[in-house]
C-alpha cells in the first residue's frame, strides 16, 4: 500500500510539473501573437525593423482612427452588419418553421428530408459557388449584399434546421396535447408556445450564423465587386494588398477586426460559447 | 384517421415550403449544376456543349491537380489529428489546473480568443509573424544572437506544415471548448470514487475520462477533418497557394481555374471530385468509428 501510494504521488508530481508547463506555454502561445499585433499598431516602421519584438514607446490611439479611415472600414463595417443581419434573419425565418414540422408532425418524406439536410454538412461553399454566381447574375443580385446574404443563408440553413430540430423534439408532448384540446391549431401552437420557449436555441443560432457571416470571405470576394458594398474581410484584404508599407496601419486594421467580437464575447460569454459550439455538437 | 394524416402532411409541407424552395433553388440545384458543368465544355462563360468525360480525362492527367489533392488530404489529416489532440490535451489540463472558477474562465477566454479572428485575418496576421524582416521568429532569432532572417517557406516540401501552425494557434480553442463541456458532463461521483480508490491523475484520464467522452472525441475529429478538407480563406490569405504550388490545396486550385483563367468546366470537375472524396472519407470514418466506439465506450 505504501509503495503504491508513493508511486501514485510520484506520477502525480510528474504530471503536475509537465502538465503545468504545457498549460502555461499554451496560454502564452495563444495570447502572444494577439499582443504582438496590438502593440505593433503603436510602433513606427523604423522601430519595427530595428527590433520586431520591442514594446511601443508611446501609445497614440489615433492610429486606429487613421487606419479606420484609410482602409475605408466605416462602409465595410456597415455592409458587414447588414450582411450578418440579413443572413441571420433569412436563416432563422426559414429554418425554424421547417424544423418545427420535421420534429412535431409525422408525415411522409420527413425522415428523408432530415437525412438530406444532415448530409449537406459535406457541401462546402465552393461546391455551389459557380452555379450561384450565374444565378446571382441572372437575378441581377450580383454586386449587391443580397447575393452574399442568400449564399450564406443557403449554407447555414441545413445546420440551423438540425439545431432547431433537436431542440423542438425535446419539448414535452403534453403541452401540445393540452393546447389541441383547447382548439388551438398547429400554427398558433407554433407561434404562441414553441417560439417563446425557444429563446436559448434561438440565441445559439443567431450567434453562430452572425459570426460565420461576419467572417465569411469566399462569397464576398466573388460576388461583391464595388467598393460601396464590400464587407469587412474583403476590405481588410484589399488594404493589405495596397498598403504593404505602413505596418502600424496594417496591425491596427487587424486589431480593429477582432475588437467587436471580443467585446461581444466578454458581454455574453456563456451564450457565446454555447452558440459557437452548438454548430458543432449534435449534428 | 386517414383524413387527419392527409391534413398533417399538407400542414407539414406548408411549414417546410420556404426551406424547400430556398434550398432547392440555391443549394441543391447548384450542387447538381456543378456536377453537370463538369461534363460540359464552357464557352463564353456558359455551358456550350456536352463534353462527356473530357474534363475528367484532362483532370486525371494533370499533375497539379494530384498535387493539390494530396495537399488537401494532408491538410485535412493535420486538422483532424492535431486540432483534436491539442484541444483534448488543453481541456484535460484545464480540468486539473484551474481549480478556481475565475482562473478557469480567464484561461478559457485566453485560449479561445484566437478563435474570434476570422480565418482571413489570421492568414494576414501570420504573414506578418512569418515575415523575414519584421516577423516574430526573425525577432526571436535576433534576440538569441543569430544574424539573418527567418524564411518560413525556404523548403517547399515543408511549406504546408509551416502554413498549418497558425491554424493550430487559431482553432485549437474551439475543440477545447467542446471537450471541456463534455468533461464537465461526466458524473462527479465516478471521478470522486476513483480518487478514493487511489488512482493517479494519468490513470484517471486514461481509464475514466477518455472512455466517457469517446463519442465527443470521434465527433470533433470528424468535424476537424471535414473543415480541413474545405479550407480556403486562410491559405488564400497566407500563401495564396505558394511558394510555387507547394500549398495549393484543391479548393485554391479550383478557384484559380474558375476565376483567374475562367475554366469553369474544369473547376467544376475538380469540385465534383472533391465532394466525392469528402463523402467517401466521412462514410469510411463513420463505419470505422462506429466499431471503435462500441469497443471503448462506457
Amino acid at each position: 500500500m505504501g509503495v503504491k501510494q508513493t508511486r501514485i504521488k510520484d506520477s502525480d508530481t510528474t504530471f503536475n510539473v509537465v502538465g503545468g508547463i504545457i498549460f502555461a506555454l499554451a496560454l502564452l502561445g495563444a495570447l502572444y501573437p494577439l499582443l504582438w499585433m496590438a502593440m505593433n499598431s503603436f510602433r513606427s516602421n523604423d522601430e519595427l525593423f530595428s527590433n520586431p519584438l520591442a514594446l511601443p514607446q508611446k501609445f497614440d490611439i489615433t492610429v486606429f482612427g487613421q487606419a479606420w479611415q484609410r482602409a475605408g472600414l466605416g462602409d465595410a463595417f456597415r455592409n458587414s452588419v447588414l450582411n450578418s443581419l440579413g443572413a441571420v434573419l433569412v436563416t432563422v425565418v426559414i429554418s425554424s418553421p421547417a424544423a418545427f414540422a420535421l420534429s412535431r408532425i409525422r408525415f411522409a418524406g420527413g425522415a428523408l428530408i432530415l437525412r438530406i439536410l444532415m448530409a449537406t454538412v459535406l457541401v462546402s461553399g465552393q461546391v455551389i459557388l459557380l452555379p450561384l454566381f450565374f444565378v446571382m447574375r441572372d437575378l441581377r443580385l450580383y454586386d449587391t449584399l443580397w447575393s452574399t446574404i442568400i449564399g450564406d443563408a443557403a449554407l447555414y440553413i441545413p445546420l440551423s434546421t438540425t439545431l432547431f430540430y433537436n431542440f423542438y423534439r425535446e419539448l414535452p408532448v403534453e403541452i401540445e396535447e393540452a393546447t389541441r384540446v383547447d382548439g388551438c391549431g398547429r400554427w398558433s401552437f407554433y407561434t404562441r408556445f414553441v417560439l417563446p420557449l425557444s429563446k436559448s436555441i434561438l440565441s445559439s443560432v443567431i450567434i453562430f450564423t452572425s459570426l460565420w457571416s461576419w467572417n465569411e470571405y469566399l462569397y464576398a470576394l466573388t460576388f461583391l465587386k464595388s467598393v460601396s458594398v464590400r464587407t469587412f474581410p474583403v476590405q481588410l484584404r484589399n488594404f493589405f494588398g495596397e498598403y504593404r508599407i505602413e505596418y502600424n496601419l496594417m496591425f491596427a486594421t487587424l486589431t480593429i477586426s477582432i475588437v467587436p467580437l471580443i467585446i461581444l464575447y466578454l458581454c455574453m460569454q456563456k451564450s457565446f460559447v454555447k452558440g459557437m459550439t452548438a454548430g458543432a455538437v449534435k449534428t | 384517421m386517414k383524413k387527419q394524416k392527409k391534413a398533417d402532411t399538407l400542414q407539414a409541407y406548408l411549414f417546410l415550403l420556404p426551406m424547400l424552395l430556398f434550398l432547392g433553388y440555391f443549394l441543391y440545384r447548384s450542387v447538381f449544376a456543378t456536377i453537370g458543368y463538369s461534363f460540359t465544355r464552357f464557352d463564353n462563360f456558359q455551358p456550350a456543349e456536352f463534353a462527356g468525360l473530357a474534363n475528367y480525362r484532362k483532370l486525371f492527367a494533370d499533375t497539379q491537380f494530384w498535387n493539390s489533392l494530396r495537399l488537401t488530404f494532408i491538410w485535412s489529416f493535420l486538422s483532424a489529428v492535431f486540432l483534436t489532440s491539442f484541444g483534448l490535451l488543453l481541456a484535460l489540463l484545464m480540468e486539473f489546473f484551474t481549480k478556481s472558477a475565475r482562473f478557469m474562465s480567464v484561461s478559457r477566454t485566453i485560449l479561445f480568443m484566437p478563435e474570434m479572428m476570422s480565418l482571413l485575418a489570421v492568414g494576414l496576421l501570420w504573414s506578418l509573424i512569418y515575415d523575414p524582416s519584421i516577423g516574430v521568429i526573425t525577432g526571436i532569432m535576433r534576440m538569441l544572437g543569430f544574424a539573418g532572417k527567418f524564411e518560413a517557406y525556404a523548403n517547399p516540401d515543408m511549406a504546408i506544415y509551416v502554413a498549418f501552425i497558425p491554424i493550430l494557434w487559431r482553432s485549437t480553442g474551439f475543440s477545447m471548448v467542446i471537450f471541456s463541456a463534455a468533461l464537465q458532463g461526466i458524473p462527479t461521483d465516478i471521478i470522486e470514487c476513483s480518487v478514493v480508490e487511489g488512482t493517479s491523475k494519468l490513470q484517471r484520464i486514461v481509464y475514466i475520462m477518455l472512455p466517457n467522452i469517446i463519442k465527443t472525441v470521434t465527433m470533433v475529429f470528424s468535424l476537424n477533418m471535414i473543415s480541413g478538407f474545405k479550407a480556403f480563406d486562410f491559405l488564400y490569405a497566407l500563401t495564396g497557394g505558394g511558394p510555387g504550388i507547394s500549398t495549393q490545396v484543391t479548393s485554391l486550385y479550383a478557384y484559380t481555374q474558375a476565376y483567374k483563367v475562367f475554366k469553369f468546366d474544369y473547376a467544376a470537375a475538380m469540385l465534383a471530385v472533391m465532394l466525392l472524396c469528402v463523402a467517401v472519407l466521412v462514410i469510411l470514418y463513420n463505419v470505422l468509428t462506429g466499431k471503435l466506439e462500441k469497443k471503448i465506450g462506457p
